[in-house]
Order: structure tokens, then C-alpha cells, then sequence
């Protein structure tokens, strides 16, 4: 008997190696794959479910943590692995991320350490409620002789940020404060009425302009080219922390005390362009991934929320049982990790996508992840998909808190539902929820298109 | 800092004024000296000013030029103190601030008190596009300078213009002795004019002279300095708008990358390496760049595309070589001679080509012919059959799909045919029929040839000739078929005259079932009328279904074949509704089936009949010219059959009895044009009765989704037979709960029927609502229809489809972008 033997000319197929195995060829009768969609909704039901088996956020915590609270985070942007943090009683740790070890520990503040920065040459700026601005070289772990370099100010500084190219860094205290590297006072005061600011940051992009929030519900616009504070946004509530999107240079995120984040864009401050929501105490820290596609946010109701961009509402909340506040959040800048500082004194690394695991993967596993990907994001619509792929346990104090917040929302719409019903036409209008924490902004529109 | 375009403007004008400072110092050297003690009440305030007033003439004089242009806006209003309220307007604030300026004060912070309103500072800003960092700085400490005002002093004035008295010093001269008297009057360009006595200033004064035009022209008003807080927020906006421009410079890219398919980060090349040297100036960093770049250039002769092509290709020769190799190997070990022999054959052949291929001298003639014979013969033999290489290639890889090789291979197949029946010494068939690729199925006559052997047998004839019988009634229905009968139309018109018409199509059963019942109306008809109708009668069969398609044909064994054939174009005709042309004789279409007949009582009946429709018709076609006719569908109002007799022209013959005359009975002759489109309308929608159907169909919804009792008795189950047994008297019965008519959502609504029947089934596999991106449904589903799994594309379609949006390279340092911004 003669077997004849699958044979394929070598004008159209070439093997990838000499040693590959002859590659299946697939029949694309379509009669032969019946049921597509039946089957590809399977397929994506099948991935969302793994998806959730697999998810585990939490990485780990860094080394032993801090004894006090943690309240600032500060990461390198041009390495991978190197993240600072600065605790309550004036401790500031440098951390090796693949390792999760402690680099080296040393007291840096009297009091707390309130705002950290690396400098051009990955050097370590901190400041602290005691009036001084310490400059820190990490090369050298022994720190006992004080700091490099030491900048006196008039009052302690709640917040620093690092100019992304120039020797230049910028506090906030009682005014708003740029530094030269080189020189021990501070080069120009770019305050704007408020009495205190919480905190400021560089435009890493557009890199003269800074961004810093008051104590006076403020957000403020510096320009550095200037020398001068250029637009000013009164919100309802206090923000408390600020990022720039990394990819778009005009775009801010304001973590806002009223338990939303919202984003603006500093061209047209009457505005946000969207609202993140579903947190349900003050937003404490807010900070963009490197591909400027999503948000990472701690709040004060002790969770960690990832956002989309274009998303109103968050896509993952991690939390654990022991973690406290959370003051301080940072992607690292492979934009796959997220670290968090908290108040009980630990600073944890999360995974910013549950499911994901970093190991390498084989070409075919790839392509099957992809494929996943690919069909969850087609199915997502389907009731089931949906309602697996959304839900999140969540502790009980947060989800009363959102039952809760839930019910006064709904009250407050319902009266003014009735307020409305009851006055005349067009008296009482729809309040914009991209609007209403909007006071005012100083310089409007009109001012200057006269 | 917009305003820098207009102060460079403004230059000029500057040097303008210190001209006429002095002139004016001088003036007041002159003839202002005695006016000096009248101004006292303010000159607690000179005091309070910058205190850096070098001399207190020069101050004086400047006051003036103040006072001037205090004066010049004040003429605007009736009374030069008016005040213009309490409000802190910059009107009123540039007014309070002008006494500051002292003698020494800036340059500019003058020339801008004098010529530059505050309307043009605002109008301007925006437009201005300049931003040099030196010239702000200049101007802001101008403006620094300029609004250093004791706050003490500004009371003051508010104080008296409360009290209203005057807030500033407003000499007049006196026209009779030449003095100043502090008066209410303004003091006016002519004022000074008229006390210069020699030319000493007049050029500076024909200066002032067109300072003035040029201002009048754009504002009455001249104002001062502005408050500090106003100025700086002036400043601001500047700023603002200038921060704003440079930061709108990203726009096209965030665009870019907000509508990018896939965004693979990072997005810039500059690693974190490069950036970590930023202590250069911008200028060496651009040389960098320039050098990295062309080096970059320098180095990459191929691009990756090229590399992996020319790779692919070397690996394709080695491949090629390793399988030459292998068979070479394999052929080596053959020790069959046979297979030597050909091989050999085979070799000499190919170096013989090879040889001649090189240019080598050919062999002997005669080798040459036999090879030609030999190509001949193997023409004959393969080249026109479909054995041939190519055919079989053709054949395998379905290219005869493709025309030309199709023709090609047909072609090679005729020539094959002649030329097998050339060798058979058979000419006989023209080359006309070659023109046909088929045989024709009908020319039985022209295709009768001698049968020889077995076909000239009776029974192989007679085999044969039912075969093509079948095949020309197959191929004729085929006709029929292609012409838009089919064959159960056919089937009824064998019968009688039906004219059926069901209208729209139907889905629903209820459709269905009228179909039906149609279907019965018409097997009752057929039976009446064969029933009185005498055998053998000419009968003509017309059948309208759809009110399009016509066609009459004769059911008798005798019709004559003309006729019949007469009356089909017609019927060609009026195969289109719309554009048919209603004639005597042509269509008619009746709810109701109507069969004719040459039977007297018919006809009687069929002309009371038409009796009874022409006046119903005249009836509409009167309502219709009143206007107040509604399109009703209702076929027997508006067509009818006529007899042949009513014409009056009774025919002799039998087929003319039978040949029907079609007349059209609406309104038409009345108002052709007007009625054309409703008749058509009408006649589309003729013989749907929708309210009623529309009715029945609710009706059985009704029933089918309410409460239902199914009677599930098994017949003989528990029953026993025999003497004195009691029939059981219980039945089983099955209760399946529906929905109450009355509960039903569409019990109140007269003309809907809402399904309650929820899909509970499909719902698991139903979205909600249309998803974000999408806007319709058609839109979301489209996205679905495609399957992207590997199943059902290939390869590069699946890499394509399921390639993820954000692709982060694993490891890298995803910096901020920076510019210029280049990928």
C-alpha cells in the first residue's frame, strides 16, 4: 500500500525553521466551523470568568514598611525600579522594586516628611514641615552626615516637584516657590492669593508650566516663562493632589475632596472633561499611567481605584484589610505596577492590571491572550460578561458607604426634581455634572476675546 | 506683556514726550511760576508720592502733563469733578492714581499714562503674539513702579469728591493778566499754545498737535495707569493666553494619538538614558540630535523590511538545495535500468537544449522533423484533450472559473473533436454548430442521425426518444419557469378562469391560512363550472396573480396554438403593475374567483353583476371629484369582468366567446390624470382586506397567549368495558395559565398587538442597550457579525483583529512625551 503524503510546494510556504514542524493548515470552510458567535461568546464568557479567577492585585508590601504613616511617594522617571517614600515621623525610605527590599533608611525631617522629588541626576529632594528642603544623594546609603544640600524656608513646605529638564525644582508652603538647584534662595514666588498651598506639580510635557492647588478650594496655573500665576479655578472643595496626563500636555487630573477626580483641561478651566467617580471618601492622590490611558487613586475610604480615561467610573478597586488611608498612589513607569502608601506605615505594589502576570510568554499564549482580550472587549455588552467582569468584592464599610451615598444622591436629585416641577419653566435648570464643583474661574473667556 | 507690541509702537512717541516735558518745563518756567502756591492742597500728596522727586519744578511740570490728561478725560463730563460714583471703577482709580507719577518716574509708566487707554490694553492683548521674556519682565516692573501710590493719598481725593470739591489741581488762565486761576475750566492744548511766546517749543507742540488727532481718533478719553490689582490681572489673561497658545501646540498630537489604532509605548525613542545629560544648552542638544540622526542614516542601509525579505530569500535557497540534495540522493539509489534508460533519454534531451540554448550549431534536418512530427503527434494526442497538463491544472485548480481559460479550454476541446473527427475521416458536421457549446435540447428533427449497432433497435429507439421527450418537457417548464410561472400556477390554469390575488405577502399563520382558503375557493369554482359548463365548451383560463402577471391559455386539446399566442403578449405587457396600461381587453382582477363561461345564466348573472358594480364605481368616482373619496381597497368596486356580449360583438366562433374583454370601471375616464397614482395604489394593495385579517390576527394571539386547557385524557385509560360499568365521567384536563385578555398591554389599543411573550431565552445573549461607540443597533450588530477567532479568518486577518490597542513594551521606561514630538 502506498501512503501518500501531505506535500506543499515551497513556493508558498516556507518553514520558519529547518527543524519546525510542518504547521497545521486550517480549513476555512465556513461549514466546517459552524455556530461562530455562539462559539465566540463562549470563548469571551470563558476568558471573562478567567479573568477573574486569576486576578490578583496585590503584589506585595515594600521590605517592613514605615512606622509611621506613609505621605509621600516619589518615583524616578527614568528608571524602573527605584520609588522613595517619606513617612510621618521624617523617615524617608529608597526602595529597590525588583527585589522589594529596602536600599537604605535614614531620618530626614523633624516631623513629616510632606513632599519627595528625583532631581536630573536621580538624587532624592525632600521637604518637610520643619522649614527645610533637604537634597539627598541615593548613591551614597550612609546618610549620617546630613544631607547634600540644605534650602531654608520661610515656612514648611507641604509639597515639591522636580522640572523635568532643568536643574529647577518648586515648593509649596505658604507661597508658591521656584528653586534653583545651585542657589540657596528660592529664585520666584509665583503665589496667587491663597494662604496655603497643599501641593504643586511640573508639567512633565509642557515643562514650564505648574500646577498647584490652595487651601482656598484653588487650583492654580504658573507659567515659569512668565515668572507669573496665570489662570486660577475655585472648585467647591478643597483638591488635594494633581497630575499632569504624561501624553497630553494640557490635561490634569485634581484628586477633589468631595470623593471625585476630575479632569480638566487648563485651556478651558469652566469645564471638566470628565468625572471620575465611585469613590466614596476624599481623593487623596491621583496619578496618570505613563501611557496617560488610565488613572490610579487612593482615597481616604482606605481604597485603591483604577480609572479609564474616557471611563466615568472605575474599572478595578483593590483594598485590603489591613490597609489604612491611603495618601500617596504612583504607577511606576512601566505602567504596570502601582504603588500605594498608606496610613498605617506600609507601602504596597500592586499589579494595575489584576490579571496580567509579567512572565514571558510563548508566542502562541500570547496570541491567545490577545484573542481574550480581543473577544471580552467585543462581548462586553452581553449581560453576563457584564455583570461578571464588573463585579468586585468590596468591604462592607464601603459598600454601605456607597449604599449610603447612593440614597443621598438620589434625595438630592429627587428634591430637585420636585423643585423643579414646582417653580416656573426653566427657573430651576439641570445642574452640569462636569460643572457644578465649579465656582469660578479668574480670568474668563470673555475677558480676553474682547 | 501683550501690550509689548504696542509700547515698541509706541516708541516714537516716547521720545515724543520727553520733548515736550521739557517744553512744558520750560513753559512753566515762564509763566506757570506764580500758580505755584494754588495748587498747596495737593502738595501734601507730591510729598506722599515716591518720594524720589529730584526737583519740585520738574515734578510740578510734570504734575501738569498729568493734570493734562486728567483734564482731557475729565471734558467728557459736564463738570470736571464729577464724580462718578463711589464704585472703584478704573475709571475713577486711574483718576485717584495719576497724581503719583513723579518727575522721575518711569518712561514708559508715562507714556503709557498719556496715550495708551486702558480700552486698547484690553482690545489689544489677545492679538498680540509676542511673548519676550525681557520685554514682560520690563513691563512689569514699570508696572511695579508705576503703582506704588500711597493709599492715603486715594482717600483723600475720595474725600473730596464726596465733598465735592476739586480732586485735582484744574488751573485756568486768566485771559487778562496772564495768570493762573485754579478754576473749573480745562486747560486745552490752545491755553498753552496762546502763552507761547517764542518758537522755543513749537515743534513740541505740533508734536502734541498730532498726539492729540491720532487720539481723538480712537478715543475721546485718555487714560492713566491702572490699579495693581487690575494690571496685574490684565497680565495674567496675557499670560494665559500665551501659556495657552504654547500648550495648544500639542493639540495635533494628542489628536493623533487619540485616534491611533494601536499606540505602542513608548511612544518617543529617547530612552532614559539620552535624557539624563539635559544639563546641555538647547543648542548643542539640537547638533545631538542632528548627529544621532545622521548617523542613524549613516548606518541602516536596509530597512528591517528589506533585511527580513532578503533573510526569507536566502533561507528559500538553502531550503531549495537542501530538497534538490535529498532527491538527488533519493534518485541515486534507484537501481531500476528502465528508469536509467528514460532518465538518460531525458538528460540528453535537456543538454541538448541546454546546448542549444548556448548558441551551439543544430543537428541534422532530420531530427528536427521527427521532433516536429513527434510535437505533432503529441498535439493530436494531448494538447486537444483535457488530459493535458495545463487542462488538468486548469481542471484541479478551478481557473476554468475564470472566462478566458474557460474559453480557452473549450476552444481546445472543439479542436480536439474536429480534429478526432477529421481522423475519423468525418466532415460531415458544419462548423455552424460549433458555435454552439451546447446542444440544443429542442431540435430533435435536425439532431435525427442514423442510429447504427444497438441504437438502430426498436426498443433503444423508443428508449430514446422517451428521454427527449422528458428532456423537452423539462427543458420547457425550465422556459416557463425562467418566465416567472411556476409550475402550480400552471397546474391551475389547466382549469377555469381563476383570478387570485393574495395580496401583500404573509408571514403569519393567519396569511397562510387565507392562502388557503383561497386555494379552496378556487377547487370550488373549478367544480362549478365544470359542473354546468357544456364538455368540449372553449374556455379560456385567465389567471392574475399579484395583479401583475397574466396568462391565458387555452385548455382545450384543440386550441388553436395562434390564439393562445395572441393573447401572451399581453400578458408581456402587463407584467408590471405600475406601469400597465388598463384597455378594454386587457387585465381584470377580482377579489373573488370569477369563472366565465358561454353559459347564457351566467352571463346573466355576470351582466346584473356589472350592473351592480358600475353604479357602485359611478358612486366612487363621484365621491372622488367631491373630494372626500378614501383610498379603499376594495377590489370589487373597481374592476370587473365584462362579457364579450355586453360589447355587443358576439362571436361567431368559439375562441372569440371565450376571449375576455378587461374594462376598467374607476373614476378614470372622469379625471384620468388626478385618479392615476390612488387607482394604482389601490390596484397594488387590491384584495388585502388588512382591518379584518389584521383583526383575526389579534384575535388569535389573544388565544394563543391566553389561558389554555388541553385536554390530555388518554382514550381508554381507567376506562373498562363490560356490563353495568359506569363511563368514567372525569377528564384530565391540563390548565396552562396564559395572560388575562383583559391584563393584556394591548387590551385597550385598538390597533396594535404587543408580543407578551418575553424572550427569556435570548435574552442572556442581548444587550441591554446599544453600547457606547455604537449609535444604532444595525451598527452594533454589523460590529458582531464577523467572527475574529483563527476558525474563521486567516492568520494575519486574526493578528490584525485581536491586536490590543495600548501595547506597552515590557521593561521599558515609558517617559513623558517631550518636545518636538516625533515618533
Amino acid at each position: 500500500m502506498k501512503v501518500k503524503a501531505l506535500s506543499r510546494s515551497s513556493d508558498v510556504y516556507l518553514p520558519a525553521r529547518n527543524s519546525e514542524v510542518s504547521r497545521l493548515p486550517r480549513n476555512l470552510d465556513p461549514d466546517l466551523h459552524p455556530f461562530e458567535r455562539a462559539r465566540e461568546y463562549t470563548r469571551a464568557l470563558n476568558a471573562t470568568k478567567l479573568e477573574r479567577v486569576f486576578a490578583a492585585p496585590f503584589v506585595g508590601q515594600l521590605g517592613n514598611g514605615h512606622v509611621d504613616g506613609v505621605y509621600c511617594l516619589a518615583k524616578n522617571m527614568r528608571r524602573l525600579n527605584s520609588v522613595a517614600s517619606g513617612s510621618g515621623d521624617g523617615v524617608i525610605k529608597y526602595w529597590h522594586l525588583s527585589s522589594r527590599e529596602e536600599e537604605m533608611s535614614f531620618t530626614a525631617h523633624q516631623g513629616v516628611v510632606k513632599g519627595l522629588a528625583v532631581t536630573l541626576e536621580g538624587n532624592l529632594l525632600s521637604c518637610g514641615m520643619d522649614n527645610t528642603v533637604k537634597l539627598w544623594n541615593v548613591m551614597n546609603t550612609d546618610h549620617s552626615g546630613g544631607p547634600t544640600k540644605t534650602f531654608l524656608g520661610s515656612s514648611g513646605f507641604t509639597g515639591i516637584d522636580h522640572h523635568r529638564s532643568n536643574p529647577v525644582f518648586v515648593t509649596s508652603s505658604n507661597a508658591v516657590q521656584i528653586w534653583d538647584e545651585n542657589r540657596s534662595k528660592p529664585t520666584a514666588d509665583l503665589s496667587w492669593g491663597a494662604d496655603n498651598v497643599n501641593t504643586v506639580k511640573f508639567n512633565q510635557t509642557e515643562q514650564s508650566i505648574i500646577a498647584s492647588t490652595g487651601s482656598d478650594r484653588s487650583i492654580v496655573i504658573h507659567d515659569i516663562r512668565s515668572n507669573a500665576p496665570v489662570q486660577k479655578l475655585v472648585m467647591l472643595m478643597r483638591t488635594n493632589a494633581i497630575c499632569w496626563n504624561p501624553i497630553e500636555a494640557f490635561n490634569f487630573a485634581a484628586a477633589n475632596e468631595d470623593h471625585n477626580v476630575y479632569l480638566y483641561d487648563m485651556r478651558k478651566l469652566t469645564r471638566s472633561l470628565n468625572v471620575y467617580k465611585d469613590h466614596v471618601s476624599a481623593v487623596m492622590d491621583v496619578d496618570f499611567s505613563p501611557t496617560g490611558q488610565e488613572l490610579a487613586t487612593g482615597s481616604y475610604d482606605r481604597t485603591l481605584r483604577i480609572y479609564r480615561v474616557n471611563e466615568g467610573h472605575s474599572r478595578d478597586v483593590y483594598h485590603t484589610k489591613r490597609m489604612q488611608r491611603i495618601f500617596c498612589v504612583r504607577f511606576t513607569m512601566d505602567a504596570r505596577y502601582i504603588i500605594s502608601g498608606s496610613d498605617e506605615g506600609n507601602v504596597r505594589l500592586w499589579r494595575a492590571d489584576a490579571a496580567a502576570r509579567s512572565n514571558i510568554k510563548s508566542a502562541r499564549e500570547r496570541s491567545k491572550l490577545e484573542y481574550d482580550a480581543a473577544l471580552k472587549m467585543r462581548y462586553k455588552a452581553m449581560p453576563e460578561i457584564r455583570r461578571i467582569s464588573r463585579h468586585r468584592h468590596l468591604p462592607k464599610p464601603i459598600k454601605t458607604a456607597s449604599e449610603t451615598k447612593r440614597i443621598e444622591v438620589s434625595s438630592i436629585k429627587r428634591k430637585e426634581d420636585n423643585m423643579r416641577r414646582r417653580s416656573k419653566k426653566g427657573t430651576v435648570p439641570y445642574p452640569k455634572e462636569r460643572e457644578k464643583q465649579i465656582i469660578g474661574v479668574a480670568i474668563k473667556e470673555t475677558e480676553n476675546k474682547v | 506683556m501683550a501690550k509689548l507690541g504696542k509700547l515698541k509702537a509706541k516708541q516714537p512717541d516716547i521720545a515724543a514726550k520727553k520733548k515736550l516735558e521739557e517744553a512744558l518745563r520750560q513753559v512753566d518756567d515762564d509763566e506757570m511760576s506764580p500758580s505755584d502756591s494754588d495748587d498747596s492742597f495737593l502738595a501734601g500728596d507730591h510729598d506722599k508720592d515716591g518720594g524720589d522727586e529730584s526737583d519740585g519744578e520738574g515734578s510740578a511740570a510734570l504734575d501738569d502733563v498729568d493734570q493734562f490728561g486728567i483734564l482731557k478725560s475729565a471734558g467728557n463730563s459736564p463738570d470736571g469733578t464729577d464724580d462718578d460714583g463711589d464704585v472703584a471703577d478704573h475709571d475713577s482709580e486711574s483718576a485717584d492714581e495719576t497724581p503719583s507719577f513723579s518727575g522721575t518716574s518711569d518712561i514708559d509708566g508715562s507714556a503709557q499714562g498719556i496715550t495708551t487707554p486702558l480700552s486698547d490694553i484690553e482690545s489689544d492683548s489677545p492679538s498680540l503674539e509676542e511673548n519676550d521674556d525681557n520685554a514682560i519682565r520690563s513691563l512689569q516692573k514699570a508696572i511695579d513702579d508705576a503703582s506704588r501710590k500711597p493709599e492715603e493719598q486715594t482717600i483723600k481725593i475720595k474725600k473730596r469728591k464726596k465733598l465735592g470739591l476739586p480732586t485735582h489741581f484744574t488751573p485756568t488762565v486768566d485771559e487778562d493778566d496772564g495768570t493762573f486761576v485754579p478754576a473749573k475750566k480745562k486747560v486745552t492744548l490752545d491755553d498753552i499754545r496762546a502763552h507761547t511766546t517764542s518758537s522755543f517749543g513749537t515743534r513740541s507742540l505740533a508734536r502734541l498737535d498730532e498726539l492729540e488727532k491720532r487720539s481723538k481718533g480712537k478715543s475721546e478719553v485718555v487714560k492713566s495707569r491702572l490699579g495693581r490689582r487690575l494690571e496685574a490681572r490684565i497680565d495674567r489673561a496675557a499670560a494665559y493666553e500665551i501659556a495657552k497658545a504654547e500648550v495648544g501646540k500639542w493639540e495635533d498630537t494628542v489628536k493623533k494619538n487619540r485616534e491611533a489604532e494601536h499606540l505602542e509605548f513608548p511612544l518617543q525613542h529617547s530612552g532614559g538614558v539620552e535624557t539624563s545629560d539635559i544639563t546641555n544648552s538647547v543648542d548643542a542638544d539640537a547638533e545631538a540630535y542632528g548627529e544621532k540622526l545622521v548617523y542613524v542614516l549613516e548606518d541602516r542601509e536596509f530597512s528591517l523590511d528589506e533585511v527580513l525579505a532578503r533573510r526569507n530569500e536566502l533561507r528559500r535557497m538553502r531550503e531549495l538545495m537542501f530538497r534538490e540534495e535529498m532527491r538527488a540522493k533519493r534518485v541515486k539509489k534507484i537501481k531500476s535500468k528502465t528508469y536509467r534508460k528514460i532518465h538518460k533519454r531525458e538528460k540528453e534531451r535537456a543538454q541538448e537544449i541546454a546546448a542549444q540554448l548556448d548558441g551551439e550549431p543544430e543537428g541534422e534536418d532530420e531530427e528536427d522533423y521527427d521532433r516536429l512530427v513527434k510535437r505533432a503527434r503529441e498535439r493530436m494526442e494531448l494538447r486537444h484533450k483535457n488530459t493535458s497538463k495545463w487542462a488538468r491544472d486548469v481542471k484541479r485548480m478551478n481557473l476554468h472559473k475564470d472566462r478566458g481559460t474557460r474559453e480557452e479550454l473549450e476552444e481546445m476541446l472543439r479542436r480536439g473533436e474536429d480534429l478526432t473527427r477529421k481522423i475519423e475521416g468525418d466532415d460531415e458536421i458544419s462548423d455552424g454548430d460549433d458555435d454552439d457549446a451546447l446542444p440544443s435540447v429542442l431540435d430533435g428533427e435536425e439532431e435525427a442521425e442514423k442510429p447504427n449497432g444497438i441504437m438502430a433497435m426498436k426498443f433503444m429507439k423508443e428508449a430514446e426518444e422517451r428521454l427527449r421527450k422528458q428532456t423537452k418537457e423539462a427543458f420547457e417548464e425550465l422556459r416557463r419557469m425562467e418566465g416567472g410561472h411556476d409550475e402550480m400556477e400552471e397546474q391551475v390554469t389547466d382549469s377555469a378562469v381563476k383570478i387570485i390575488n393574495e395580496g401583500r405577502r404573509q408571514y403569519a399563520p393567519g396569511g397562510q391560512e387565507a392562502k388557503e382558503a383561497a386555494g379552496d375557493a378556487v377547487e370550488e369554482s373549478n367544480e362549478a363550472d365544470f359542473a354546468p359548463g357544456p364538455l368540449g365548451r372553449k374556455m379560456a383560463t385567465i389567471v392574475v396573480e399579484n395583479g401583475g402577471i397574466l396568462s391565458a391559455t387555452s385548455i382545450r386539446q384543440k386550441s388553436n396554438r395562434t390564439e393562445s399566442k395572441k393573447v401572451e403578449p399581453k400578458s408581456a405587457e402587463a407584467s408590471n403593475p405600475w406601469i400597465q396600461d388598463v384597455e378594454p381587453g386587457s387585465v381584470t382582477k377580482v377579489h373573488s374567483v370569477l369563472s366565465l363561461s358561454k353559459d347564457s345564466t351566467r352571463d346573466a348573472k355576470a351582466e346584473a353583476r356589472l350592473k351592480r358594480a358600475r353604479k357602485n364605481a359611478e358612486k366612487a368616482a363621484n365621491a372622488v371629484a367631491n373630494g372626500d373619496a378614501d383610498v379603499k381597497i376594495n377590489v370589487n368596486q373597481i374592476l370587473q369582468v365584462r362579457d364579450v356580449h355586453d360589447d355587443g360583438d358576439t362571436g361567431a366562433d368559439g375562441f372569440a366567446d371565450s376571449q375576455l374583454t378587461m374594462v376598467y370601471k374607476g373614476a378614470r375616464r372622469a379625471k384620468p390624470a388626478e385618479f392615476q397614482q390612488r387607482e394604482l395604489v389601490k390596484r397594488a394593495f387590491a384584495g388585502d382586506d388588512v382591518v379584518r385579517e389584521f383583526e383575526a390576527e389579534k384575535k388569535r394571539t389573544i388565544e394563543d397567549e391566553g389561558d389554555k386547557e388541553i385536554d390530555v385524557t388518554l382514550p381508554g385509560w381507567g376506562s373498562w368495558t363490560g356490563k353495568g360499568v359506569r363511563k368514567p365521567q372525569k377528564k384530565f384536563v391540563q390548565k396552562i395559565e396564559g395572560i388575562v385578555p383583559k391584563n393584556r398591554k394591548d387590551s385597550k389599543l385598538k390597533n396594535v398587538i404587543i408580543n407578551e411573550k418575553a424572550a427569556k431565552k435570548s435574552a442572556k445573549y442581548t444587550a441591554g442597550t446599544v453600547p457606547f461607540p455604537y449609535e444604532t443597533r444595525e451598527q452594533y450588530e454589523r460590529s458582531l457579525r464577523m467572527p475574529i477567532g483563527k476558525q474563521w479568518a486567516t492568520q494575519t486577518t486574526v493578528q490584525r483583529l485581536t491586536k490590543p490597542k495600548v501595547i506597552v513594551k515590557p521593561g521599558a521606561v515609558v517617559e513623558p512625551l517631550s518636545a518636538p514630538f516625533a515618533t
